[in-house]
């Protein structure tokens, strides 16, 4: 079955819509959940949320990229449950890295308990991400969107592991010069 | 947690920049390899059913049948890729079983490559105990069927899937396949309830129930040795090659085939980060013991 037609089952209240979705990318966003909570229990849960926040959302909601829609939701009630369920602990082996890195870019920018992201907020990273050839921002979303290694991303892009943390850290010096011109990070 | 904001802020990225980042050359050695086998195996089929005659039964015609008057659960594509996986029908030599998806099952028997049939009907397969209750309106939409020893036969029929999880039910006939019993499964036990991907049996005691991953890479394969009394997952673990990411790659087994004390176990490995499908094999020289990559 396709995107398409699983999107149509959602809109006409076809509860087949969720088995189809999760026959086609039960593991998908499992895996995406896993990489962030590192434990699967709390990852299959995380990916029966997404797919009851995928029935309320569509319709009206009807998604253009069905795959990376369903990825935003995990991510986001991924990350959501990390902070309810741990406190202050970042998760748990390639997450911990990733954010690790990205320390190095986020100077005085708020924590997530004083800024909410906004819309506005949505606009700057993408504005930021339009900025960076394609090859750049698919690995830099490889990378902190969903969380791969970075012999896993050298591989998908037929790059040596150095280039692609040389990639990584030129694109980190390029967010954080970038917050900066927007008023983040002063 | 300031990077903790950063990362959360990345999460909004828009769809169509992270679809973007999902394209990169994708290898197809081992999709094409996986397609030529599964060819290989659907040209080996009907040329045998050619040859046999058989198909003036239009086998593929009777199943569908009962399908459409089931308000299409499965499509004729569905059912098309189903019968290449070795789903519903069953040939071995001059025997041929196939599968009726009704309530009850029945079960086409020929042992003389179609020149003559009988009919069975499978006791208890008019209901299947799923979803914590017994159903009596549960449509049956995979099946697979075989034979062990010199009688025996076994039949796994699944249920509707739902949340990663299928209904299962399956049967053993030591006359083969006149008379049916049903056994016990992992579904009903309650030790695991994933999407079944394969079946067979090696002897009346010793059988196997294939299923997708799911909540781990897999692969996941629940074995008997008493007869259905007693399920566990088989240990198996990955090859060495695919031993260092655990979550990169990710095995689907399929039904095992046994001769005599030997068997083996296609599992398709799917690469998670370049979409490339491998085939292996596992291999047992000792009637499912013991398993090793081949």
């Amino acid at each position: 079955m396709t995107d398409t037609e699983i999107i149509e089952l959602y809109w006409q209240r076809d509860e087949e819509a969720i088995v189809q979705t999760d026959m086609r990318y039960g593991p998908y966003c499992f895996s995406l959940a896993q990489r962030i909570l590192d434990c699967r229990e709390d990852s299959h849960e995380c990916v029966n949320d997404t797919w009851y926040r995928t029935w309320r959302s569509i319709p009206p909601q009807r998604p253009s990229y069905f795959r990376a829609f369903l990825a935003k939701i995990t991510r986001r009630l991924a990350l959501d449950r990390l902070r309810r369920s741990r406190a202050q602990r970042r998760g748990g082996g390639e997450l911990a890295l990733a954010l690790e890195e990205l320390g190095e870019c986020a100077g005085s920018a708020p924590s997530p308990e004083d800024a909410a992201i906004s819309s506005e907020l949505s606009e700057l990273i993408n504005c930021f991400l339009g900025s960076l050839n394609e090859r750049e921002r698919g690995i830099f979303l490889r990378r902190y969107f969903y969380v791969e290694t970075p012999e896993q991303i050298a591989e998908r892009y037929g790059l040596k592991r150095g280039n692609v943390s040389t990639i990584l850290s030129r694109t980190r010096s390029k967010l954080k010069s970038f917050l900066e011109s927007e008023g983040y990070n002063t | 947690m300031n990077a903790m904001w950063i990362f959360a802020l990345i999460g909004e990225a828009d769809e169509r920049y992270l679809e973007e980042s999902e394209r990169p050359a994708k290898r197809v050695r081992g999709k094409t390899a996986r397609a030529v086998l599964i060819a290989a195996i659907a040209a080996a089929v009907l040329a045998l059913a050619a040859a046999a005659g058989y198909l003036g039964l239009d086998i593929r015609g009777l199943i569908m049948d009962v399908f459409d008057r089931n308000e299409g659960v499965v499509t004729g594509a569905e059912l098309e890729q189903q019968l290449s996986e070795g789903q519903w029908v069953y040939l071995n030599g001059e025997n041929i079983a196939v599968i009726l998806p009704e309530r009850p099952v029945k079960i086409l028997l020929s042992s003389d490559s179609g020149e003559t049939w009988r009919e069975s009907t499978v006791e208890g397969s008019e209901s299947m105990y799923a979803f914590g209750e017994e159903r009596y309106d549960i449509l049956y939409l995979s099946g697979w069927i075989g034979s062990f020893g010199e009688d025996g036969m076994y039949l796994a029929l699944g249920g509707p899937l739902a949340m990663g999880s299928q209904p299962i039910s399956l049967f053993i006939s030591r006359d083969n396949g006149a008379t049916w019993r049903e056994i016990d499964d992992p579904y009903h036990q309650g030790v695991y309830r994933g999407v079944m991907t394969g079946v067979a049996f090696a002897t009346a005691e010793t059988g196997f129930v294939c299923y997708r991953y799911y909540e781990d890479a897999g692969p996941v394969v629940y074995r008997t040795l008493d007869g259905g009394e007693t399920w566990s997952r088989l240990e198996i673990a990955p090859p060495e090659e695919y031993a260092s990411d655990s979550y990169r790659w990710v095995y689907t087994p399929e039904s095992p085939v046994f001769e005599g004390a030997n068997g083996a176990m296609p599992v398709t490995v799917l690469d998670q980060v370049t979409g490339e499908s491998t085939l292996f094999e596992l291999r047992t020289q000792d009637g499912g013991l013991t398993w090793d990559w081949g």
